[in-house]
């Protein structure tokens, strides 16, 4: 497989400003997740008082972060609505007809679409945390925390997990729909399956709470390897079975 | 050599048999008219044989190769132009051109002669959002050439396009006839007429006729007469109808058309007649079948 279509594709993603919705987006969550943490416990204190005392803690290194987790997810919806209509615009508008007639491979279409927005969630990814860290180190003079790039880790593979599931079900779907229902299901229901009892530390959704597990001290770094590799064989999985189905697919 | 064949292929869609047992043969060179009314099977047909429905019975061969659903090396065989073709809009026109060789593995530097072909001239540069649907089509036929390919498989090419539009895109076609074999679906029976040395009419999924277009027009008999008289009254319909040269014939309040067994016949026929009437004749005149005749009749099943 050449991939003959990917330099379509990641051109494609800039000329049609994506690429600036998604790195955007990213960027300014990263801009914001350490002044956040490092202003916030000021801005509500100089607020009119409501009556209600609010007592509020010294902001510390780990207020950054945990910023940095939360507006992940806050990012990740941004990312689901860019590649939620990857396939099925192509399809609803027929772009895709003339691709494949020029003897492009379905599976070189497949993959290069796929592997364009790995790398453009990776290097979305990669400028949240550099700005993330840059703002940490300037507002708290420190960005390291025991378990911090096993904590990164876990909320990358997690996104990887939605690039997957939005891709596959715009992939064998006729309309957006499905992708953003993948992908916006799965950030919805994941956290559920932290109460799943005993198979809960193998199940993706313990990388969305792994950070703050491990920040607090309640896991270790080495906890985030299970779920991780698991995720990765779900994605596999899903995968496979999307490219099969977009493989044999009318159109 | 038959570049495209096909042996009973046939889809449904749920309930309804979109093409049905259908067996046409595209000769090498030919410029072949697929025909039908709207919703006879022509789109689901051409979908089949550009491999993006799969069929459910029947196969079809191209360039003498059966072709497997799923496959695509046999694309590069032809070229494909869709009913209503879609393009990348923030590219422009030889950009897209480019990108279209690129995929097929064929040599850029033939993009600017089929510009220059093609009549896209100085609007190469411009972003294929601006084009019109006149240019856009045009935009379609020059990257169905990219690849320099033996077939064109081409979707209502003119359909949507105003008279001018649509005879320079014949035009285009008809300058290609003999180096390739254009397979092109129509409900546009001049445009066959026109341009094409072969022909085929489908109705409801089926195949009707299929054939050169003089085989065809065969089929239609001797064409009919047009009688005008001198007066308007209707005085010869009686006697029309119980003529046995005349097949059929109707009246329009000026003249008759008839369609008589022979011209022979009918120029044997048409003195007694007048004679019989006391009619006093103003004009006759003999036209030929038209591929619109014969396709109304086998449409109809007359």
């Amino acid at each position: 497989m050449k991939l003959v279509f990917f330099k379509k594709e990641f051109l494609e993603f800039f000329r049609t400003y994506r690429f600036y919705v998604l790195f955007g987006v990213f960027i300014f969550f990263g801009l914001i997740n350490a002044p956040t943490a490092k202003f916030l416990p000021e801005i509500l204190k100089s607020m009119p008082d409501l009556g209600v005392s609010i007592e509020m803690p010294e902001p510390v290194l780990a207020d950054s972060y945990v910023q940095y987790f939360s507006n992940a997810t806050n990012a990740f919806f941004a990312m689901i609505i860019v590649f939620m209509g990857s396939f099925s615009s192509e399809i609803k508008k027929g772009t895709i007809y003339l691709v494949l007639s020029k003897g492009v491979p379905r599976l070189d279409f497949y993959f290069s679409k796929l592997l364009n927005a790995i790398v453009m969630y990776t290097a979305a990814f990669t400028a949240y945390t550099a700005v993330t860290v840059l703002g940490t180190i300037i507002l708290f003079n420190e960005w390291h925390f025991d378990g911090i790039l096993a904590s990164i880790l876990s909320i990358y593979v997690l996104g990887l997990l939605l690039v997957g599931a939005v891709l596959s079900a715009s992939s064998v779907a006729r309309s957006a729909g499905p992708g953003a229902f993948a992908g916006f299901g799965l950030v919805i229901l994941l956290p559920l399956t932290d109460f799943l009892g005993k198979a809960a530390p193998y199940l993706p959704g313990r990388l969305m709470s792994l950070p703050g597990l491990i920040m607090s001290g309640a896991s270790v770094p080495g906890d985030v390897v299970l779920p991780t590799l698991i995720t990765l064989a779900l994605m596999i999985a899903v995968i496979t079975a999307s490219c099969l189905v977009f493989y044999k697919r009318e159109l | 050599m038959d570049v495209v064949k096909t042996t009973g292929l046939t889809k449904h869609f749920k309930n309804v048999e979109a093409v049905s047992d259908l067996c046409i043969n595209v000769p090498a060179g030919s410029l072949y008219g697929f025909l039908g009314p709207n919703g006879a099977g022509k789109t689901t047909t051409i979908k089949m044989l550009t491999g993006f429905l799969k069929p459910d019975a029947g196969k079809y061969e191209i360039m003498g190769e059966e072709v497997v659903f799923g496959d695509s090396a046999y694309m590069k065989h032809i070229g494909f132009l869709p009913d209503v073709p879609s393009y990348y809009n923030y590219m422009s026109g030889k950009e897209f051109l480019s990108m279209c060789a690129h995929f097929h593995k064929a040599d850029g530097s033939k993009v600017p002669g089929i510009i220059e072909k093609t009549g896209l001239g100085k609007f190469a540069a411009r972003k294929i959002g601006s084009y019109s649907r006149g240019m856009k089509q045009r935009l379609g036929i020059a990257q169905a050439l990219v690849n320099d390919p033996a077939i064109l498989i081409l979707d209502e090419p003119v359909s949507a396009l105003d008279p001018v539009g649509r005879k320079e895109i014949l035009d285009m076609l008809a300058s290609l006839k003999g180096s390739k074999t254009i397979f092109f679906s129509t409900h546009i029976l001049e445009d066959v007429e026109r341009i094409c040395s072969h022909a085929a009419i489908i109705n409801e999924g089926k195949l009707l006729l299929e054939g050169t277009i003089g085989d065809i027009k065969a089929l239609g008999g001797h064409g009919r007469i047009i009688l005008s008289l001198e007066s308007s009254a209707d005085i010869l319909s009686e006697a029309l109808s119980t003529a046995g040269w005349v097949v059929d014939f109707s009246f329009d309040g000026t003249s008759y058309v008839i369609e008589p067994t022979g011209y022979e016949e009918a120029g044997r026929g048409v003195p007694v007649l007048l004679q019989q009437t006391g009619a006093v004749l103003k004009g006759y005149e003999q036209a030929s079948a038209t591929l619109e005749d014969i396709f109304v009749k086998a449409v109809n099943n007359i």
